[in-house]
């Protein structure tokens, strides 16, 4: 091997030689072992949180929408805020299984199965606010789902909401079909590896009977790839139906065709900086360093940074634009987001997604988990203030100044806020806990294949 | 995605040999286009059509090139392995970016003599109150300076990469390995420069045609656009490459242009959600200032072309190139591709030619005269490229590595 080979070479999938056996020892030991001190005082705090989720939806339901800050003019505030955030960090899961997959990026094993899950518990949670905002929420499937009914009224499908229905749906539940296919051959990993006969019991009942024969392997790569194809397709078309929400109405600062792709690399870059922010601490919670590697950690720190400049362009397009077009109240939306009430908001939001990223052109930054760690956190605080300030920023300055207003949040909003973490976390630890967090299989596959 | 550990062959690099077919039809189309184009310039009617004419075989050039430029960058960027073997293919083709600067030096003198093309409206007092742009954008100076900055950039970017990767056929491997990181670490600032550049030539060409009307889609709509148009034209040329000889079989062999047609694939699909979004948005908000454009562009026999572009660009190579087999099989790519090169070519007609034929596209001689010439110096171009280098790049270190990789 001459010094070029070296250098050039993919990095390693995994670090040092681990045979299937050591491998599935490592990935499966927080299943097979009584939970740590850790994972307690973690989840006992995540599920406080949850409760507060629980708590604050139920005061919203007996006492109605008027617990949040929402007004007039400002009718959309933290709600679709928090259901964009949600959506958004749920695609790097699918950038990740799916698009990766159709790329042939091998690296991706390593994370997939965890952030696969992280979407499906970020999309769970992105619909109750939507659901919740219609203020009864066990009626809303009438007014939701299309279905005949005696009164002949239907729902409106010139409305982009009605088109988030289905687009969301969709792509919750391939993304759910996606997910579990591939845990399959996992859980029958699980299953053979289980000491107690009901652990056994249970894992075989998920794993479908698994049996790990060629026709199964045939079935089930066929399976793969068609899931894989179509998630593709629906990782786009999810967050641009979202972004119609938005650029279909006739509103300053709203209506902009670069919407569906801005919003699509926007969720992209939030959902690898959720994904980078959990995946640093389990790696070392669970001993998985040598699974997940420093290589992995680079490489979805390249994506971020490349995702942040497509999010740049954007913002920079829309400011070049309304000044370009000469068009007054679009010049007037530019200004109002820069120097209004909620300019501290839009600052914020540059500098956590536009500004902090730029460390990572430094491999330095780029390898060190410390150093990482900081930016993905700020730019998850950026990309909810983004939508904070496309929602609130748009609607509280009319072109009638005689209907302008501010927002500001009551408690419930903010417990919703703080407890819709709370939900995702404490999922997050669940899956840890009772699932394998790593595709195995898949991993023992790629890294034979190398 | 699998490598052999045994050795391989040494690469049998067939040395470069002129190309006396391509040259000879190129110089005749150049002949032909230089003698319309002459013919063109002497009234003012035929003047404007010329300009228009030229502004188009301009635009569709640079496509080409500028889309090659981009995928090499992408190449180097994501360190890519399967294409190391068509690399050369992508350096002739970037490398013609050279020509560039030399072809925009007539849209200069467009806005330099106003009155004798007409051809941006925004330029002269044409007593029209409706344009309402900003002068300070929309200018003689600030668009020459604007346009010179892109074309010398690309031109520059293209001679990084390409003198690097000609030389690395001759210098030892240490030195291969150097430049190789140098242009790898020149990639990722290059995409910067690519995004603002684009988007720049992309307003003031096109989009200042018709002044009152913006889209922040708009780079990104034509960003789509060259991608693919370079990708055909790369699956063009290595497809002819092949077939005489000079890329050996050995080394693309039909499952490695299954490459090419997935990224095909992907861009046609890219091209398909950024059209739609944004006619899609334009019509569903249906505000006067934007809507116009389409509305223009949706009546009477302009509804033609609109509805030729989504099938010609996107819904047959879609249909086409979506079975695995076809993205192997050279014949259906090389005719994907020239649907793809005809559809870039209508696509720039109808964002070009619409203000100035509103009763209905027309193309009369004055168009095709650049367009031809154009076209032929290209073609030229390329014959003096393949006469001089060889079309594989032997001394690239990733090459073994890349001869080792198979399609899965």
């Amino acid at each position: 091997m001459t010094r070029g080979d070296s250098i050039l070479a993919p990095a390693p999938l995994i670090d040092g030689r681990l045979s299937p056996r050591q491998l599935d020892d490592d990935i499966y030991r927080p299943l097979e072992s009584f939970p740590t001190f850790r994972w307690w005082i973690a989840i006992s705090i995540t599920g406080s949180l949850a409760g507060l989720f629980a708590f604050c939806l139920y005061f919203t339901v007996s006492r109605g929408i008027g617990m949040w800050g929402n007004n007039q003019p400002v009718g959309w505030a933290f709600d679709i805020t928090n259901f964009v955030f949600w959506i958004g960090i749920g695609h790097a899961g699918t950038l990740i299984s799916a698009i990766l997959y159709v790329l042939r990026q091998t690296w991706r094993t390593s994370i997939s199965r965890f952030s696969e899950a992280m979407t499906l518990f970020a999309v769970f949670i992105a619909l109750q606010f939507p659901l919740f905002h219609t203020g009864r929420p066990w009626q809303a499937v009438f007014w939701l789902i299309p279905f005949p009914n005696d009164m002949s009224v239907y729902q409106n499908f010139r409305s982009p909401l009605e088109w988030d229905v289905f687009a969301v749906g969709t792509y919750g539940l391939v993304s759910l079909m996606f997910w579990y296919t591939g845990l399959l051959p996992d859980l029958a990993t699980a299953r053979d590896r289980a000491r107690s006969s009901l652990a056994r019991f249970l894992y075989g009942l998920a794993s479908l009977g698994w049996s790990g024969s060629a026709r199964a392997w045939r079935h089930y790569e066929k399976a793969y790839i068609l899931f894989a194809g179509l998630a593709t397709a629906l990782v786009i078309s999810v967050h641009s139906v979202v972004s119609f929400d938005f650029a279909v109405a006739v509103l300053h600062g709203w209506h902009s065709t670069i919407f569906p792709p801005y919003f699509v690399a926007g969720a992209i870059f939030s959902g690898f900086a959720m994904v980078a922010s959990l995946v640093l601490i389990l790696r070392k919670m669970f001993r998985l360093q040598h699974i997940v590697t420093l290589s992995h950690v680079e490489l979805m720190n390249k994506i971020i940074i490349a995702t942040s400049l497509m999010v740049a362009y954007a913002y920079a397009m829309e400011v070049f634009m309304s000044w370009y077009s000469g068009f007054g109240p679009e010049w007037f939306q530019t200004v109002t987001r820069a120097t209004g009430p909620y300019a501290w908001a839009y600052w914020t939001t540059i500098a956590c997604n536009i500004v902090a990223p730029q460390f990572l052109w430094l491999r330095r930054v780029r390898r060190s988990p410390w150093l990482t760690y900081p930016i993905v956190i700020a730019v998850n605080v950026g990309m909810w203030l983004e939508r904070f300030v496309i929602i609130v920023v748009g609607l509280h300055r009319d072109s009638l100044p005689s209907s302008w207003g501010m927002f500001f949040p009551t408690w419930v909003d903010i417990g919703l806020l703080a407890g819709s973490f709370g939900v995702f976390l404490t999922l997050v630890l669940l899956f840890c806990r009772f699932l394998p967090t790593v595709a195995s299989t898949e991993l023992k596959a790629v890294t034979a294949e190398r | 995605m699998m490598e052999h550990a045994d050795a391989l062959l040494p690469i049998d690099v067939p040395p470069p040999r002129p190309a006396r077919r391509l040259a000879a039809v190129a110089i005749a189309l150049m002949i032909l286009g230089a003698a319309l184009c002459a013919l063109a310039l002497r009234n003012q009617h035929d003047r404007s059509c010329f300009a228009v004419g030229w502004l188009w075989a301009f635009c569709f050039v640079v496509s080409i090139s500028l889309g090659s430029l981009f995928f090499l960058a992408l190449h180097y960027l994501t360190h890519s392995i399967w294409s190391v073997v068509v690399k050369r293919v992508a350096d002739m083709l970037a490398a013609s970016l050279w020509l560039t600067p030399v072809l925009f030096i007539p849209v200069a003198l467009f806005v330099l003599f106003p009155n004798r093309f007409d051809l941006f409206p925004w330029l002269g007092d044409h007593g029209d109150h409706e344009i309402h742009v900003r002068r300070e954008y929309l200018n003689a100076p600030f668009f020459l300076a604007r346009g010179a900055a892109c074309v010398l950039l690309w031109s520059a970017f293209a001679w990084h990469f390409v003198r690097r990767s000609v030389r690395q056929d001759r210098a030892d491997a240490a030195k291969s390995l150097a430049s190789l990181l140098r242009m790898r670490a020149v990639s990722a600032p290059f995409m910067l420069v690519f995004a603002v550049t684009l988007t720049a030539a992309s307003v003031d060409w096109l989009m200042s045609l018709e002044p009152n009307w913006i889209s922040t889609m708009f780079g990104v709509y034509i960003f789509a656009g060259f991608t693919v148009t370079g990708l055909a034209t790369l699956a063009l040329a290595t497809v002819w490459l092949r077939a005489t000889g000079r890329l050996p079989r050995s080394l693309v062999s039909d499952g490695r242009l299954y490459s090419f047609g997935g990224l095909m694939f992907a861009f046609v699909s890219f091209w398909g959600y950024i059209a739609f979004s944004q006619y899609m948005l334009t019509w569903y908000a249906n505000l006067p200032e934007e809507s116009f454009y389409m509305v223009e562009r949706a009546g009477g026999r302009w509804l033609g072309v609109s509805v030729a572009l989504a099938l010609v660009r996107f819904a047959i190579p879609f249909l086409v190139l979506l079975p695995r087999r076809a993205k192997m099989s050279p014949r259906l790519l090389v005719a994907t591709s020239l649907l793809l090169i005809g559809g870039q070519l209508l696509d720039l007609y109808w964002l070009i030619a619409r203000p100035y034929h509103s009763a209905g596209p027309a193309i009369g001689w004055q168009e095709v005269g650049p367009l031809l010439f154009c076209v032929g110096l290209l073609g030229l171009f390329v014959a003096w490229f393949v006469s001089r280098y060889p079309m594989v790049a032997a001394g690239d270190p990733m090459m073994e590595m890349s001869r080792r990789f198979r399609e899965t």
